[in-house]
């Protein structure tokens, strides 16, 4: 036989952990991205506004939108222009002068309609002895300072009729 | 690079992450002056005072037989979609009380609907992972309503659901695959998903998105991760910004009414408000628990009122405190009123003419609650 060494298998060539290799390498990506978006951060903080500014921000928003779930109304120092409260007497046409509080109101005193709680109830209206015209409409959400839904006009009036709670509102635009 | 060279940088890495991170807080803390209340209180606020029955329960929705887990209202018109545990979609018209399209899903286990803006469709999703949407003047086939498209590709369960503002083919969900999706509702097809792959996106489920009604372009999320993300819709690779502070998920998130700030509610019982362009944490909503207390409520959804003034925020524990945003005080528990929900408040939602808050709960009823006081002159 011949004395040659029997031939030995090769060992296997070296494989390489690909799994642990690639992840490791995916996630030095991952945090070397992160870590360029944490100095930009930082970075970008320098020209920020303090908190106070932003809560400034807020409370003067907060203030100036009605909000029908509110149980207060902020009187509007606006004074009524006298041509659009005459326009609302003569004309009965619902009307409001500009300014944001009445712009608000203007959009729901057109749709007026009675709040969830109540159904028409027009005997509450305070004019219900003199009006002549009386409105009651089926009930929605957009009118949320109304209680009954009862709008009201009379030519003898001065003034429109309204129920109690849309009387506030008309106290606000017209005093 | 060896393998031994890579976990040394990694290491490396990861420390820098760190350290980033804790001067990014430090910094950030120099800027928080004061919070909210405390500003509001140098100002001279006052809390808003309610009355008992300033704010009442007016409409009650039954007809679900299974535990509400979502609700939507229509921009306009007072409509209300539903989703149960019972596996179906309800359609209210929210003013009669009345059912006007009552929908059997596919997969029961629901987890979020939403109404188009133009109110022809809803949209649901859930645990089969996709997103459903149906045509509500679809002929009724079998006593409900065929999906008329199924929004496939995310690879977890879908939690939420909204159509982009004024947009009805436009969609986002968020989902447990750790991404949200803009999908483009006529062709079924992904036009951008948020995080997954990328860094800055979320790295847990994403529970609750919010679109922004100022910017649609720029919306929310909200993760199990324990923070708040604003993302661009024109830039997925990224998310703008990250959120930190809760200490648990953050199971909801809803824009301030002004587009420039938003909630979030968490399982930390927290809520609060961050202004978004800088990242400040403005305020933090925290009502005082027993030491003893086995059971700290989660909060489950929030929504603010018109101006802001008010934070509805429902909790698992059956309570809807209201709070002054502005004061950092709770004026009101709807859990406490007549005509409470007898269970978790699961959703809750206001009309969009900000009149009416809509409650969902897994006592398997809707209510509504409106003004019903007398309002005062200031």
């Amino acid at each position: 036989m011949d004395s040659e060494a029997a031939p030995q298998p090769r060992s296997p060539p070296r494989i390489p952990d690909l799994c642990g290799r690639q992840r490791l390498t995916a996630h030095l990506h991952l945090l070397s991205r992160e870590i360029a978006f944490l100095e930009e951060e930082i970075q970008s903080i320098e020209g920020l506004q303090p908190a106070s500014m932003c809560c400034k921000e807020v409370e003067e928003y907060v203030e100036m939108i009605p909000d029908p779930l509110l149980p207060i109304y902020k009187k509007t120092k606006k004074r009524c222009h006298f041509w659009s409260w005459l326009r609302m007497v003569c004309l009965d046409i619902p009307t409001c002068c500009s300014g944001g509080c009445c712009s608000w109101y203007k959009k729901h005193w057109c749709d007026c309609r009675p709040t969830w709680t109540y159904r028409s109830t027009c005997w509450r209206c305070p004019c219900s002895s003199c009006c002549s015209r009386l409105k009651c409409v089926s009930p929605s959400f957009s009118c949320p300072g109304c209680s009954c839904g009862c709008v009201c006009s009379c030519s003898e009036c001065t003034k429109v009729c309204i129920c109690p709670r849309m009387l506030v509102l008309h106290q606000l635009l017209c005093l | 690079m060896s393998v031994a060279e890579l976990k040394e940088r990694h290491t490396a890495a990861t420390a820098t992450v760190n350290s980033l991170r804790e001067r990014l807080k430090q910094r950030r803390q120099l800027l928080l002056d004061t919070d909210v209340s405390g500003y509001a209180r140098s100002q001279g606020r006052s809390a808003i005072s309610f009355s008992p029955t300033d704010l009442v329960c007016c409409r009650i929705l039954q007809g679900h037989t299974g535990k509400i887990y979502s609700l939507d209202w229509t921009p306009e018109r007072n409509r209300i979609v539903s989703a149960s545990q019972d596996g179906r979609l309800i359609v209210w018209n929210a003013l009669t009380s009345q059912k006007t399209h009552a929908i059997k899903l596919q997969c029961p286990w629901v987890m979020t609907c939403a109404f188009a803006p133009n109110g022809l469709s809803v949209a649901c999703g859930g645990l089969d992972s996709v997103c459903s949407i149906f045509n509500l003047n679809s002929h009724v086939e079998r006593d409900s309503i065929p999906v008329s498209r199924v929004l496939t590709g995310h690879k977890g369960y879908v939690y939420s659901c909204q159509y982009v503002p004024d947009q009805e083919t436009r969609l986002i969900t968020s989902s447990g695959d750790q991404t949200c999706v803009l999908w483009d509702v006529t062709t079924g097809q992904r036009i951008s998903v948020f995080g997954g792959e990328f860094p800055s996106g979320h790295t847990a489920s994403v529970l609750s998105v919010s679109i922004n009604n100022s910017n649609s372009n720029m919306f929310v999320s909200g993760s199990c991760d324990a923070t708040a993300r604003l993302w661009d819709t024109r830039i997925a690779s990224r998310a703008v910004r990250t959120y930190h502070g809760h200490q648990g998920d953050v199971n909801t998130v809803k824009f301030f009414p002004d587009g420039q700030r938003f909630g979030t509610g968490s399982d930390d019982s927290t809520c609060r408000l961050y202004d978004m362009r800088t990242g400040h944490q403005l305020q933090v909503y925290s009502q005082q628990h027993d030491a003893d207390d086995d059971e700290v409520p989660i909060v489950t959804s929030i929504a603010f009122s018109l101006s802001g003034r008010l934070l509805f925020a429902g909790y698992s524990s059956g309570d809807c405190y209201v709070w002054d945003t502005l004061m950092a005080e709770v004026v009101l528990n709807l859990g406490t009123l007549q005509n409470s929900h007898e269970s978790r408040i699961s959703c809750l939602s206001l009309s969009s003419d900000g009149s009416a808050l809509c409650t969902g709960s897994w006592d398997k009823n809707l209510k509504i609650w409106a003004f019903g006081g007398h309002r005062r002159v200031i």
